[in-house]
């Protein structure tokens, strides 16, 4: 159940993403032109890069369930499925441990910036918050999918043959 | 040994060690970076600091210049634009003694022009060019290791997200890196078509020249050229613009983007939703997991800042008493060494940032540097064991295609590349003239 | 340690080295510092955060990147006509530390305080085709920081442009912008002046803010008395050795740019009164008010004032 309900949500998220990066290169053609036919509108190359930002917290969940992170399986590969399924375990351990101590510092970091309405130095100081925010629930969307993959491959370790079966 | 260097280089260790055992890339650095902070200073200062990172390492306006050339590439690669290349080169070049392999090097090349994307580039002329080669008997390994090879002139050949990637490790211009890579791309793209001629000429096992290919008339070939011009447009458009200072490289991109997009739907295969969406959803990816590897890398470079190991790297070399092409030697023997092992990124998002000072304070040239390191990068990615445009060529080949077949066709390639590598370091000029004639 | 995002080899590293030269000469050597050049370790827009939260023992603050984490500090920009000699300079920026207390008290809120303050060179445009005089600038796309310089820039009649500082060099080349109002030096540091070889240096129009050297507020209870002393020590000599350095270096920098065969305007006192005499001047502060208001500040109006009084009084020196 609530599988299926991350997996819908991490791909509107993924779809989104896609749609805000057609966003970013509307904004940047809009701001050439303005500035081309003298009339530049301000904040629109901030405004492109916090989008940028949001696209890329956005899309890790999606990543993530695509298997695209990018990793080197030498080892692993050589290894005994039985091994590799321990070792597999060990490492969603250590991704999900740092994952959630890098939630927690952007979690501190939002609130900082929120508090102390930080702007971005410019001609529009633009709030930085809204930003963090998004990429507090990113990440917080990131890091129950790796402990999705977690449950998964530990379920995998304590009982293979039913795993087998599942594949 | 003073505990700040020995905390860097017990990081070091245990960086590689995650990255070999198969941890994450964006996530190795990441942990490292942050047990190492945590070491050298404490808790609150170490949270701080990765949580700041995590913003402020991508908050950067000149950085959107790599999603948009990624969505390029993505809508290039859905539009048909490779099949198009490969088609019009291949009959350009009928009866040529390898001419399937040919139009692989040349169509990859100009695909190039519009791709920044290596990967891509391989797997989709591993769908296109694999099939082709095979129906007319070429060998299975020339015709692997050609593809998987030619697939990195997309990273050479701007755009290029690694190049971008570069300049981002190294805060050089994406401009001049671009300008840069022209020569050496399509000098490689040459060197690889004559060793391709020269080894079917002396073996027509390898690749047999067809019926069909008799019957091209020289009217024909230049007709096929012409159907590269939407092609040419675009390359023209996207690298002409920036050279003649039209625009930045990140208008580049959003032009480019827009114009491959407008292109796309014209032709047809965009107007499929779900092959829009598709291309939308795998830049999306992309820019995702370039970017969390952008932020990880440079979380780890600035702990590695804070162990000082750098700076006394760089005091080091300064005052170690050989000739600098001894360390330019030992970099590149590092980079290949590195480069079988780990995916690209992880090298050169490793290495980069701490070399780069140092080559360029040793008088190197910081343009040609990023574009011997480009040629290494390209060297990186076919040799095993671990080759990702191996991988991906593999991957997308069809069933019958394994890792070890393409792995067995790459090393002529590898020669060709390090024969290149070798101009590019005795001359170069090869490399600078282009930015220098555009910026000064 | 000591985090900051200059490079040691140009005029703002030669102003932070110097301090932390004199720091050691000024505590014999107790206190040495290790620096981080180059935002190595923190970018210019972290370190209020970075040195609050002891990432670095000591940063460099410029204020214009925090706008409003440093709102009071930031109506030094209101202020476009300034003393000319460094001396001058730093007496004001010391006077209004003295005789406003808020100002330190927004550095204090973020867990930390100033330890030495710096000037740098006087504002200069430099341009694709030549400017005589302010009335040249109608009409041109010109790229200014602030959102106080942008609103000036509009007052002349320019058009004013908001850029990133990385991409100035190729859009002057490329003609997408017609100008650049920024410092002097870093016009000539960042070689605009090759791209637009017409230069406008106008040497009364100062470059309000002081850029700041902070320490965190813990690292500074944990001195001595003696240490904390030798602070105080090693800003006042840095201050008159970079005194120096400043003089030569617009003297260097205008004879370099006169030797490369770019035009160099030095504006005459009129024009720096016509740019002071802008509406947008008034409007500015009008506007900085009612922000600084909203956010908490109890009389804006009176530091104003008090701004005034003081620069005022640096000019007569
Ligand atoms: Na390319
Ligand atoms: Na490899």
């Amino acid at each position: 159940m609530l599988g299926k309900l991350v997996d819908a949500v991490t791909n509107i998220l993924a779809e989104l993403c896609g749609w805000f990066l057609l966003l970013v290169m509307g904004l940047i053609i809009t701001d050439l032109i303005s500035r081309a036919i003298g009339t530049p509108i301000y904040g629109v190359a901030e405004s492109a890069m916090f989008v940028m930002i949001a696209i890329v917290y956005m899309g890790l969940p999606y990543a993530e369930a695509t298997r695209a992170h990018v990793r080197v399986e030498l080892v692993l590969d050589a290894l005994p499925p039985r091994v590799r399924a321990v070792f597999d375990l060990v490492i969603y351990i250590l991704v999900a441990g740092t994952m959630a101590i890098a939630l927690y510092a952007v979690v501190l970091n939002a609130q900082t910036s929120y508090y102390s309405r930080q702007a971005i130095a410019g001609p529009t100081p633009l709030l930085i918050w809204p930003v963090k925010f998004v990429m507090v629930a990113a990440l917080a969307l990131y890091g129950l999918r790796i402990v999705m993959n977690l449950v998964q491959i530990a379920s995998g370790v304590v009982a293979p043959d039913r795993q087998e079966k599942v594949n | 040994m003073d505990p700040f260097t020995l905390t860097g280089i017990v990081a070091i260790v245990a960086l590689l060690g995650l990255l070999l055992f198969g941890v994450h890339l964006a996530v190795a650095f990441l942990l490292v970076g942050f047990m190492g902070t945590l070491t050298l200073l404490n808790s609150t200062a170490a949270i701080s600091l990765i949580g700041e990172t995590m913003y402020s390492a991508i908050a950067t306006p000149t950085y959107t210049v790599l999603p948009l050339f990624v969505l390029m590439g993505a809508f290039a690669a859905a539009s048909g634009f490779a099949e198009q290349a490969y088609r019009s080169i291949h009959q350009a070049a009928a009866r040529v003694p390898g001419s399937l392999a040919i139009a692989t090097s040349f169509g990859s090349a100009a695909f190039a022009t519009i791709c920044g994307s290596s990967l891509a580039t391989a797997s989709v002329f591993g769908r296109i060019a694999y099939p082709e080669m095979r129906r007319y008997g070429y060998d299975r390994a020339f015709a692997l290791g050609s593809i998987a090879c030619s697939g990195t002139f997309a990273s050479m050949i701007p755009p290029s997200g690694m190049f971008i990637l570069f300049a981002i490790f190294t805060e050089t211009s994406v401009g001049r890196l671009f300008m840069a890579g022209i020569v050496p791309g399509v000098l490689t793209a040459t060197v690889y078509a004559l060793s391709m001629w020269l080894r079917a000429k002396r073996n027509p096992r390898l690749a047999p020249i067809s019926d069909e290919e008799r019957a091209v008339a020289p009217r024909d070939r230049v007709k096929a050229l012409g159907g590269l011009w939407q092609i040419a447009i675009l390359g023209t458009v996207v690298i002409g613009g920036m050279y003649a200072g039209f625009f930045t490289a990140t208008e580049a991109g959003a032009i480019g983007a827009m114009g491959t997009l407008l292109f796309g739907l014209a032709n047809g295969p965009l107007r499929r939703f779900q092959a829009f969406r598709g291309a939308l959803r795998e830049s999306a990816q992309i820019t995702a997991t370039l970017f969390f590897i952008i932020i990880g890398a440079l979380f780890f470079s600035r702990f590695l800042g804070l162990t000082r190991i750098p700076y006394n790297l760089t005091l080091f070399l300064e005052s170690w008493d050989v000739h600098r092409a001894v360390i330019l030697t030992l970099i590149l023997a590092t980079w290949f060494v590195l480069g079988m092992l780990l995916v690209q990124t992880a090298v050169f998002a490793l290495t980069l940032p701490i070399l780069f000072p140092i080559v360029v304070g040793l008088g190197y040239d910081p343009i040609w540097f990023c574009v011997i390191a480009m040629k290494m990068n390209e060297i990186a990615g076919v040799s095993p064991p671990v080759g990702l445009n191996a991988f991906s060529l593999a991957g997308s080949a069809g069933k019958d295609v394994r890792v070890d077949h393409v792995y067995r066709g790459v090393f002529p390639f590898i020669l060709c590349d390090l024969a290149v590598l070798a101009l590019l370091i005795a001359v170069p000029s090869i490399v600078t003239f282009l930015p220098d004639l555009m910026f000064d | 340690s000591f985090a900051t995002n200059t490079p040691p080899n140009n005029m703002r590293g030669e102003a932070e080295q110097i301090f932390l030269e004199e720091l050691a000469n000024a505590s014999n050597g107790e206190i040495t510092v290790i620096p981080y050049w180059g935002a190595s370790l923190l970018e210019g827009a972290e370190t209020l955060g970075g040195v609050r939260d002891g990432v670095a023992d000591m940063g460099f603050v410029n204020i214009n990147y925090y706008p409003n984490q440093l709102l009071l500090n930031s109506a030094y920009n209101l202020f476009p006509k300034g003393p000319s000699e460094y001396e001058n300079i730093v007496w004001a920026f010391d006077q209004m530390y003295e005789q406003i207390p808020e100002l330190d008290q927004e550095f204090a809120d973020l867990g930390q305080r100033i330890v030495y303050k710096y000037g740098v060179t006087p504002y200069a445009g430099t341009f694709k085709s030549p400017v005589e005089e302010l009335s040249d600038m109608e009409g041109m796309r010109v790229r200014a920081a602030s959102r106080w310089y942008l609103n000036l820039l509009q007052g002349i009649g320019a058009t004013p442009v908001s850029m990133p500082w990385g991409d100035l060099y190729q859009a002057l080349q490329t003609g997408s912008i017609d100008g650049v109002f920024t410092n002097i030096d870093g016009i000539h540091r960042a070689s605009l002046d090759e791209a637009a070889p017409n230069v406008y240096f106008m040497p009364d129009l100062w470059l309000a803010i002081p850029f700041i050297i902070t320490i965190n507020e813990n690292k500074w209870q944990s001195l001595s008395d003696a240490q904390k002393e030798a602070f105080a020590t090693a800003a006042e000599a840095a201050t008159e050795r970079f005194g120096d350095v400043w003089d030569s270096t617009i003297e260097r920098i205008l004879s370099e740019e006169e030797a490369a065969g770019i035009t160099v305007v030095t504006a005459p006192p009129e024009a720096t009164e016509t740019f002071a005499a802008l509406p947008e001047v008034e409007t500015n502060q009008a506007l900085w008010a009612d922000e600084a208001r909203s956010a908490g500040a109890e009389d804006p109006e009176a530091i104003l004032q008090k701004f005034d009084d003081i620069i005022a009084e640096a000019i007569d020196r």
